[in-house]
Parts: C-alpha cells; sequence; structure tokens
C-alpha cells in the first residue's frame, strides 16, 4: 500500500463531530470542541475531565544528570547547596525532579548548567533513548534532532563511542543542537543540516534509529496554554502525513533486525498509533514490549478504526496519571 | 565557535597537520606538550571563510559514513567535538570544548570565587586586587570548574581579566 493508499484508508481518523458533552467541557477548560472530542473517545467522559483538569497545572520542573561530566551524586550536592532540591526518578536512571528552587540563579543558568553537568528535560522525553538502549558499538540516527535533549542523552549512554548521525533541518534550531551538543561533552555525533528525507538516496542502513517526530505537541498543554486552542483537525492531519512519511523512510534506512523508536510529545492516536501502525500493515516490522514505566498501554481502537493488536505494546503518558507531560513512545523491530 | 556550513571544504589531517596549531595553543597556556588526547581521533578540518579543527573518536564506519554523505551531495554541519577555530587572518583561538582536555595539560590558570566567575559568564571582565602576570590563561572556579579563556591586563595596581570566550556562550548564542 502507497502512503497515499494508507492516508486515505484511514481519513475517517479525522471525522469527528463534538457531543454536548465534549462541548461543555471544552468551554470549562478552554480546549477545542473537537479535541475535548477525541479525549473522550480515548480515556472516557470520567477521565477526560481529570485530564483536563491536570492540564491546568505546569509540571514540575526536571532534569537529565550527564554523567558523562559528573558523577550524579555530586551533581546533586552540587546543587543543593546552592539551594535546588533535586529527587531522583526511580524509573530514570539519570532523571531528577526540581522540588526547590532558590529565587537566583535560574535553573537553566547556573554555572553546572553552563558546564554541561545537567539537561533540563521533561520525564517522559527521557524515555525514548532508554528504550532505544543503544550499545557502545551501534550506529544510530536521530531523525529530527534539535535541541539535542535526545541526542545528548544517546551519546550519553553510548559513552560518547560508537557513533550518531543526528539529522537537524532548520538552520535555527540546528544553532541550539550544536550548542547543547558541546555544552554536555558530546564527542561521538555527526551532525547533518538538512532534511532526514534526503538520507534515502544514500546507501546508509543504521543499527538504531531514533524518530522523535515534529508533532502537534498536544501532550505538551500544561507547559504551554496556548496549545489548547492552537492545533485544529486540518492542521493534524499534515502531522499524520508528514510523520507516515517519516516514518516510511525510519525504517527504509534502518538495517534488518534494527531498532526503531518512535515518539512525539502528542498523545494525538492520529500522530501516534495510526502512525506506526503503517509500519505493521506494510513491512514485516514488530512492535516490542516496553516496560518499567509509569504509563498505560497504546491504544488498538480510536474512533471506530481497529489498529494491529501488538500497537498495545507502545505505552502513552498522562499528566493526570504519569505526573508528567503527555507523551507516546513505540519501539519496533525490522524483520529480517 | 561558529560553524561554516555552506560551501564548506573538509579535509582529513594527520596528526603532524595539527600539530603546529595545536602547539600554538600549548604555548599560550602553557601547557605540557602532550598530544596523547589526540591518539584514538579522527582530526578534520572544516574550512570556508574561516576554519575550525574537529576531532572526533575513531570508528570503523565513520569514513564510510561521511563518504556515503557526500556522495548525496550532504557535508556534515559539524564532526564530533570542535577544538580550534583558525581566522583569515591565520589566527588560532580554542574553542570551548578544548578546555576540556586544556585544563588537564596547561599551567596558566586562575581560580576565581564563586561570584567573580559568574560574571565573566555574562562575557564581562573583572577587576582584582592580587598582581597575576600578564598573559593568557584558563579561568577556572573554586570548584574547578572552566568558566572561560581570558587574557589578563595589568592596569595600574590591579589586575583585569577579560573574558575571549567563555562558558555563557551557550546560553548567549548557542540558542
Amino acid at each position: 500500500m502507497t502512503i497515499e493508499e494508507y492516508i486515505n484508508k484511514y481519513n475517517k481518523l479525522f471525522s469527528i463531530s463534538p457531543s454536548l458533552k465534549a462541548i461543555s467541557l471544552a468551554r470549562k477548560y478552554n480546549f477545542l470542541d473537537y479535541m475535548v472530542e477525541r479525549y473522550i473517545r480515548i480515556m472516557g467522559d470520567n477521565e477526560t475531565e481529570e485530564f483536563l483538569y491536570s492540564c491546568s497545572f505546569p509540571l514540575k520542573k526536571s532534569i537529565r544528570c550527564n554523567d558523562l561530566l559528573i558523577d550524579c551524586k555530586k551533581l546533586e550536592e552540587k546543587m543543593a547547596r546552592k539551594g535546588f532540591e533535586l529527587e531522583k526518578v526511580p524509573w530514570l536512571k539519570h532523571g531528577y525532579i526540581v522540588k526547590k528552587l532558590p529565587k537566583k540563579p535560574s535553573l537553566g543558568a547556573t554555572i553546572e548548567y553552563l558546564s554541561g553537568y545537567y539537561y533540563i528535560q521533561g520525564l517522559a522525553s527521557m524515555v525514548p533513548a532508554y528504550v532505544l538502549n543503544p550499545s557502545e558499538n551501534d550506529i544510530v540516527l536521530d531523525m529530527a534532532a534539535a535541541p539535542g535533549g535526545k541526542t545528548t542523552q544517546i551519546s550519553q549512554l553510548m559513552r560518547n563511542k560508537g557513533l550518531v548521525v543526528a539529522v537537524e533541518k532548520s538552520r535555527e534550531r540546528i544553532r541550539s543542537l550544536y550548542s547543547n551538543i558541546n555544552r554536555l561533552g558530546v564527542k561521538n555525533v555527526v551532525l547533518l543540516r538538512t532534511d532526514s528525507r534526503n538520507l534515502i538516496k544514500s546507501k546508509l542502513q543504521f543499527d538504531k534509529i531514533l524518530l522523535d517526530a515534529p508533532c502537534s505537541g498536544e501532550g505538551l498543554i500544561p507547559e504551554d496554554p496556548s496549545r489548547r486552542t492552537k492545533t485544529t483537525i486540518e492542521d493534524l492531519k499534515y502531522f499524520f502525513m508528514s510523520q507516515v512519511e517519516l516514518i516510511d523512510i525510519a525504517y527504509k534506512l534502518l538495517r534488518p533486525g534494527g531498532i526503531l523508536v518512535y515518539s512525539t510529545c502528542s498523545i494525538a492516536p492520529e500522530e501516534d498509533e495510526a502512525v506506526v501502525n503503517y509500519l505493521v500493515e506494510n513491512f514485516n516490522a514488530k512492535i516490542m514490549p516496553i516496560s518499567g514505566y509509569p504509563s498505560v498501554s497504546g491504544l488498538t481502537e480510536y474512533n471506530g478504526i481497529k489498529f494491529d493488536d501488538s500497537l498495545r505494546y507502545c505505552i502513552r503518558f498522562y499528566p493526570h496519571k504519569s505526573g508528567t507531560e503527555g507523551f507516546f513512545v513505540c519501539k519496533i523491530m525490522k524483520g529480517e | 565557535m561558529q560553524n561554516n556550513e555552506g560551501r564548506v571544504t573538509i579535509t582529513r589531517l594527520t596528526l603532524k597537520d595539527v600539530r603546529i596549531y595545536i602547539e600554538k595553543i600549548f604555548k599560550l597556556y602553557n601547557c605540557e606538550n602532550n598530544l596523547d588526547f589526540l591518539n584514538d581521533k579522527e582530526i578534520y578540518m572544516f574550512s570556508f571563510h574561516f576554519s575550525t579543527i574537529q576531532i572526533i573518536p575513531k570508528t570503523n564506519k565513520l569514513n564510510e559514513i561521511i563518504d556515503a554523505l557526500r556522495s548525496i551531495g550532504l557535508n556534515p554541519y559539524s564532526v564530533g567535538e570542535p577544538i580550534i577555530l583558525i581566522s583569515e587572518n591565520g589566527d588560532v583561538k580554542p574553542l570551548l570544548p578544548f578546555s576540556r582536555y586544556l585544563v588537564k595539560l596547561c599551567k596558566n590558570k586562575i581560580y576565581l570565587p564563586e561570584k567573580l566567575a559568574e560574571i565573566l559568564t555574562y562575557g564581562k571582565p573583572v577587576i582584582l586586587k592580587e598582581a597575576i602576570e600578564e598573559g593568557a590563561y584558563l579561568i577556572m572556579d573554586k570548584n574547578d570548574n572552566f568558566i572561560a579563556y581570558g587574557i589578563v591586563k595589568r592596569e595600574k595596581n590591579k589586575t583585569k581579566i577579560i573574558p575571549e570566550l567563555d562558558i555563557g556562550w551557550y546560553l548567549r548564542e548557542g540558542g
């Protein structure tokens, strides 16, 4: 099936008529009607309100300790001396919640930050690199790499061995990626400014690929209230088409037996399960189970559309359930 | 610390090629002449209006990947760590990632209290009462963190430390 045929087949994903209940909740929490109707179809009435309520509160700040440059216990002590109270997150090897901050300096301006000892990063957004689990011999592709949180984390997990090819097409955003790579003492990255689609012209094959796809950011509403009314259903369809195109390229650049991790900071099934489902339907792709995180299973049905059963192995994070940003992670193995 | 992507040319260098640039910096900061840190690295020069020297750990597939990218008309934006900037007039300057190697090799170091070190991270000079010989120094804080490449000047009875490139660059220019 071509990408175009797949997109047409799943066009019903984008037919949403808001119910009275959805309209009423949308007014109450200042969301677009169609968004709330989708949440009801994902979570049911009661949980939808719990979710909408949780979006009114900003998330706790969190950091990833960069043990390429500092022992994490030492970082805790250094930060404590400056008035930052860090609490280790049990399910993230390098993740900390910042429980208390001083008035000065800000978390993003300490000498420790500038020295690359930590990266300010959402908790759920640390998960994809752990799920990818790169080894010191791997050749890894990071397909939409800026601003570099996940690229630098991948290098950290590889102990600066092997090789990471980090791709970013935006001239603006690659500056922050370059800066973060250098700040965090990362040594094993080849940085490329291009559209990942161009790589398909090469004969390159990667052991592991991270596609943290450009998305609507529907999981970041607690951090950015403007997203309650920002994304239209047409925008969502545009993201879906572009994500299917990107995951198709990612799969083609993966060696047989290789691992692809697909993630988004969105809870939209249109940007998540519906995208991964394209690989399962069209290729010999196998969804792998992920465990050890305070997440819920991926959806196998949405808006009357059935996805492959194995999509339940993907994981979803919600602010009201996990205390994190909304996020989606899926681990896919390419058939031999 | 800028990158000169565009019609950039990328050349692989040998240890012999790069020695002249590194030794200039070693001399400036009074460093032990030890190039061991380059033993396990590939060395590249990226050149356009100015040049940067960049180093990356050797791996089997590195050159294969760079060649594959070139074959489809793509040049890397950067490779590993950029360590040296060579300006059009031939000036040679260390870049921030190089500091992680230089602090282990160089003797010209000044340790400052954290409050003064913070001022340098805004790209601003600091004045000390102590007499320090003029020259180029690695400026550190009391916790042994590298803060800046600095120039020391004597002014009347005081010492002025002028940051040439400081870690605040990451916030000001890095985005």
